[in-house]
């Protein structure tokens, strides 16, 4: 059985994404456009996972996009919200202690699942943690997860860009931007093309696809197996 | 201007072995994709990255050495490749542009 998927999008929480990305709108979304299997990923701090895994249901994943010291971006996918949450205050902690300023930067909101805010995150979550690439695989590997380098192919805060290249064996599986060049990667490597979507308009339309994958237990499996 | 003489003059600390090399040009930028596609034979490449990559990047381009300005810490990972791939890391406690301007005055120039 195929599921559509879209396993990067930012909620509200990111201070890059809109307003309107709260639980039940981008639940709704992805339901709209067929997808049955979504992560939520924001920026270095998982606070909006139990709201967002309560209006998904089973296809979701919870996940958190880190942001390494070489300031790649890396994402944390995991079978259950509290090891996501717990992991996702690691990372928070380890954020310099810089204030968002949301007049720059944009609103950090925390929400319920009625979509209502609960408050904002203090420190601003583009900073990037104190955390190597390869402390951050094995701090989610050791918990549960499985890491992810994020839009390998973009111009900023990937792999590619700020690093060069893949540093050998890390990696199993590495997200690549769709529509921008990439350069050859090994072809071993398991691919995954996921949105990023800031806004609820940019949410993948049902185009990627996982066979026998229906819930974060098994995408987590999957990951870890390859 | 050589290594050893950019190290004397500076008094920054060199972490690993210091070469013969002779440094011809001096480069700065933190993308390694940048440091891959601009540093050649004889360049000082200051950069505050200090993953093992850095090290990989510097050997294929022939840095004559890599300098981490800010007395950014440099992990053992990092270290024990560059004495491999005999790559000289120089820690240097000042910021990259007054690394840069350090280099300009001694006379190494631009790429």
């Amino acid at each position: 059985m195929k599921a559509y998927y879209d396993l990067h999008i930012h909620s509200c929480l990111s201070p890059c994404a809109q307003d309107d990305m709260t639980p039940n709108n981008i639940a709704a979304m992805a339901r709209l456009k067929g997808l049955s299997l979504i992560a939520l990923t924001d920026h270095n701090c998982g606070r909006n996972l139990p709201a967002m895994a309560a209006c998904a249901g089973e296809g979701f994943v919870p996940g958190i996009e880190v942001t390494s010291r070489e300031e790649v971006h890396v994402l944390a996918y995991f079978s259950n919200v509290d090891s996501a949450v717990s992991f996702g205050e690691l990372i928070y902690d380890s954020l310099p202690d810089i204030s968002n300023r949301p007049e720059i930067f944009g609103r950090q909101t925390v929400t319920g699942t009625d979509d209502k805010p609960r408050g904002e995150v203090e420190k601003l979550l583009l900073s990037a943690s104190a955390f190597s690439i390869e402390k951050i695989k094995n701090m989610v590997w050791s918990q549960g997860g499985c890491a992810v380098p994020a839009h390998i192919n973009r111009g900023s805060f990937s792999v590619f860009s700020n690093l060069g290249f893949l540093p050998a064996g890390l990696f199993k599986c590495v997200e690549i931007s769709s529509g921008i060049p990439c350069p050859p990667v090994d072809s071993g490597l398991f691919i995954l093309n996921s949105s990023d979507a800031h806004s609820l308009a940019d949410i993948a339309e049902p185009e990627n696809t996982l066979e026998n994958i229906k819930s974060a237990t098994d995408f987590i499996s999957f990951l870890r197996s390859l | 201007m050589k290594v050893k003489e950019l190290i004397d003059a500076t008094g920054w600390d060199a972490l690993t072995l210091i070469p013969d090399k002779q440094i011809t040009s001096a480069y700065t930028c933190d993308l390694l994709s940048f440091a891959m596609a601009n540093t050649q034979s004889g360049t000082a490449w200051i950069t505050v990255q200090s993953h093992v990559n850095v090290v990989a990047v510097a050997s294929l381009t022939g840095c004559a050495c890599v300098i981490i300005p800010c007395g950014t810490s440099v992990s053992e990972e990092t270290l024990e490749a560059a004495k491999t791939k005999d790559v000289c890391i120089v820690s240097a406690p000042c910021s990259a542009y007054a690394a840069a301007a350090r280099l300009y005055r001694l006379g190494i120039g631009d790429i």
